[in-house]
């Protein structure tokens, strides 16, 4: 019984020293914020002169999760006054100093500048030291980019030979493309049919490189029909396009000595909106099922709709592409499909031109170059030397 | 002469200009590039003329021959003549604009983006066809294909971890190592075919554009 009282006034005296700990307020002090060190500026390199670098270091025992932002200062006087440019709540020990046409911000190489970095938490700012005087110098040159500038120097310099030893009558080996041997034969299956080639260069606009390349497999092709008297449809999906493909049509006729097969109605635009140009296509191809179906240039996630609608009228189909994600569904529905480079290659093979031939061996001794760098990059990794790939970073 | 010429310098030059663009930072030439580029965008919005002219003599054509299915040709130069009427009327008038409420905007919205997705849609029964073609097992590498495909399909699925253990780290392992080897392949490929390309159309070994 006594154990029970004593426990009891025990566990009496215990509440309200545990209520006086409820109550007692929590230090909400904040701990003195103090500010940035060793504040570097540097003109940013490699550009054009419009960008300068800060860096700073944070006192080694400072709260970070109090930083609620931090504020760059700027002025173009060391005894100020100091604008405020920007402020970000990230906790970064670096910034870079750039225009903005939103607000109206510069940076010009006429002009020295001097910078302040400012901490806040909320309440309180604590202010840097003025950084040293920074001017922004123009770069000449991307010096981050001259592992790209040798490596396509090199590309060049070889294409060039290539194209010299090729001229001087050095035989370059081609291995055998089944897609462009089979060219000329869908288009006299089309003859023997009595039925339209179709050949649509893609859905992309003029400045994509697979679109203009088409066009050179296209006056190539136009000649072929030509030569033939096969009827021709050129189906495009970007108005740019529509120009340029007649202007290739109507030269792919003459080539071919047969101007008077020539007719505006040979190329026809459909839209420049992806599925529009699609539906349109696929109407052509259930209507006129032409005996032979080309798709040669920039494809999406039409190409499929397009090389299925070709299968089910039983059309020879012929595509190629650089999209690599559309290169399994050509794979699947056409019969023939050149396999990104191979695309690249039609008009050398198709040619023979020595002029032509010459890239395409440069391109191999590249790719040569590009399994070594790879083999030699994955080793020194392996043994944890970054050097290399540092190198070949852009 | 001169016909060939002309349009190789100029390819020549502006093609260039573009190659030292990317190497060269230097503000004055990046402005110039730049420029360069604005042409381009303003002249590819004068194409759309040209598109539209396009599509008015092709199927003015069929309907003068009346040729087959010619009730179509109509049915697109009647829709195109209607939204792009629709498209250039003022704000001001009752039915112009393109803000929500204008007919442009409604008959973009109820037929136009329906239609689209009809298309789109199609997509997933072309897969499913030309899948079934594609897994058909005639020989070793088809059979390859397929139970590679089957793998990575029952990887792709919630319950496939279920049904065939290990099947999710499986298919991870295939689009990660196997898939990408061959896309990386292919693609270092790719862009060496564009950079000689563009090469041997700068240089005008290649001609693209122009007569002979």
């Amino acid at each position: 019984m006594k154990w029970a009282n004593f426990i009891y006034l025990f566990l009496l005296c215990c509440i309200p020293v545990m209520g006086f700990a409820q109550i007692v307020p929590e230090d909400k002090s904040v701990p003195e914020l103090r500010t940035v060190q060793n504040l570097q500026v540097a003109d940013a390199p490699n550009d054009a002169g419009d960008a300068v670098n800060l860096f700073w270091d944070f006192p080694k025992d400072i709260d970070k999760s109090q930083i609620t932002e931090i504020r760059i200062y700027r002025s173009t006087d060391v005894s100020g006054p100091f604008r405020q440019i920007d402020a970000f709540p990230l906790v970064t020990d670096s910034y870079t100093d750039e225009p903005d046409e939103e607000t109206g911000h510069i940076v010009s190489t006429e002009e020295t500048y001097y910078y302040k970095v400012a901490l806040y938490n909320g309440s309180e700012e604590m202010i840097s030291q003025v950084s040293e005087a920074v001017s922004p110098e123009i770069s000449f040159f991307n010096w981050g980019r001259l592992n790209v500038f040798i490596i396509l120097g090199i590309y060049f310099a070889l294409i060039l030979y290539f194209i010299r030893s090729s001229r001087k009558g050095k035989e370059i080996y081609i291995r055998t493309l089944p897609g462009l041997e089979a060219l000329e034969e869908s288009v006299g299956r089309a003859t023997e049919m009595g039925k339209p080639v179709l050949y649509m260069p893609g859905i992309d606009e003029a400045n994509n490189i697979q679109t203009l390349y088409s066009m050179v497999i296209l006056r190539y092709v136009t000649q072929l029909v030509a030569e033939y008297e096969t009827p021709l449809i050129v189906t495009v999906g970007k108005a740019f396009v529509v120009p340029l493909a007649e202007e290739t049509v109507r030269q792919g006729y003459m080539d071919a000595g047969r101007p008077d097969l020539y007719n505006q109605d040979i190329v026809r635009y459909y839209s420049d909106e992806q599925f529009a140009a699609a539906a349109g296509v696929s109407g052509v191809i259930l209507r006129e099922k032409p005996a032979t179906n080309i798709y040669l240039g920039s494809f999406y996630a039409e190409s499929l709709i397009l090389a299925e609608t070709g299968f089910l009228t039983g059309s020879i189909q012929i595509a190629g592409t650089g999209n690599i994600h559309q290169l399994p569904f050509f794979v699947v529905a056409c019969d023939y499909t050149l396999i990104g480079e191979e695309f690249y290659a039609a008009s050398a093979y198709l040619s023979k031109d020595p002029k032509l031939l010459g890239p395409l061996k440069a391109a191999d001794w590249m790719k040569i170059l590009a399994i070594g760098f790879i083999g030699v990059g994955a080793i020194l990794e392996t043994f944890g030397i970054d050097l290399f790939t540092r190198l070949l970073q852009i | 002469m001169a016909r060939r010429s002309i349009p190789t310098a100029i390819a020549f030059f502006f093609g260039a200009m573009m190659v030292v663009n990317y190497f060269v930072p230097w503000g004055w030439f990046s402005d110039r590039a730049n420029q360069v580029q604005e042409w381009g965008l303003i002249v590819v919005a004068f194409a759309y003329i040209l598109g539209a002219l396009n599509v008015m003599r092709v199927h003015g054509h069929k309907i003068q021959r009346k040729d087959e299915d010619w009730r179509f040709s109509i049915v697109t130069i009647i829709t195109m003549v209607v939204m792009l009427g629709f498209g250039l009327m003022p704000e001001q008038w009752a039915i112009g604009g393109m803000e929500r409420g204008s007919p442009f905007l409604w008959m973009f919205d109820n037929m136009y983006v329906p239609m689209m997705a009809t298309m789109y849609s199609l997509l997933a029964f072309f897969i499913a066809s030309a899948a079934f073609r594609a897994f058909k097992v005639r020989s070793l590498e088809a059979t390859l294909l397929a139970v590679t495909a089957v793998i990575v399909m029952i990887g792709a699925v919630p319950l496939g971890g279920i049904l065939l253990p290990g099947s999710m780290e499986l298919r991870t392992w295939i689009m990660e190592t196997l898939q990408n080897v061959g896309k990386r392949g292919i693609m270092i490929g790719v862009a060496l075919g564009a950079i000689s390309t563009s090469l041997k159309i700068i240089l005008g070994i290649e001609r693209p554009y122009g007569r002979d």
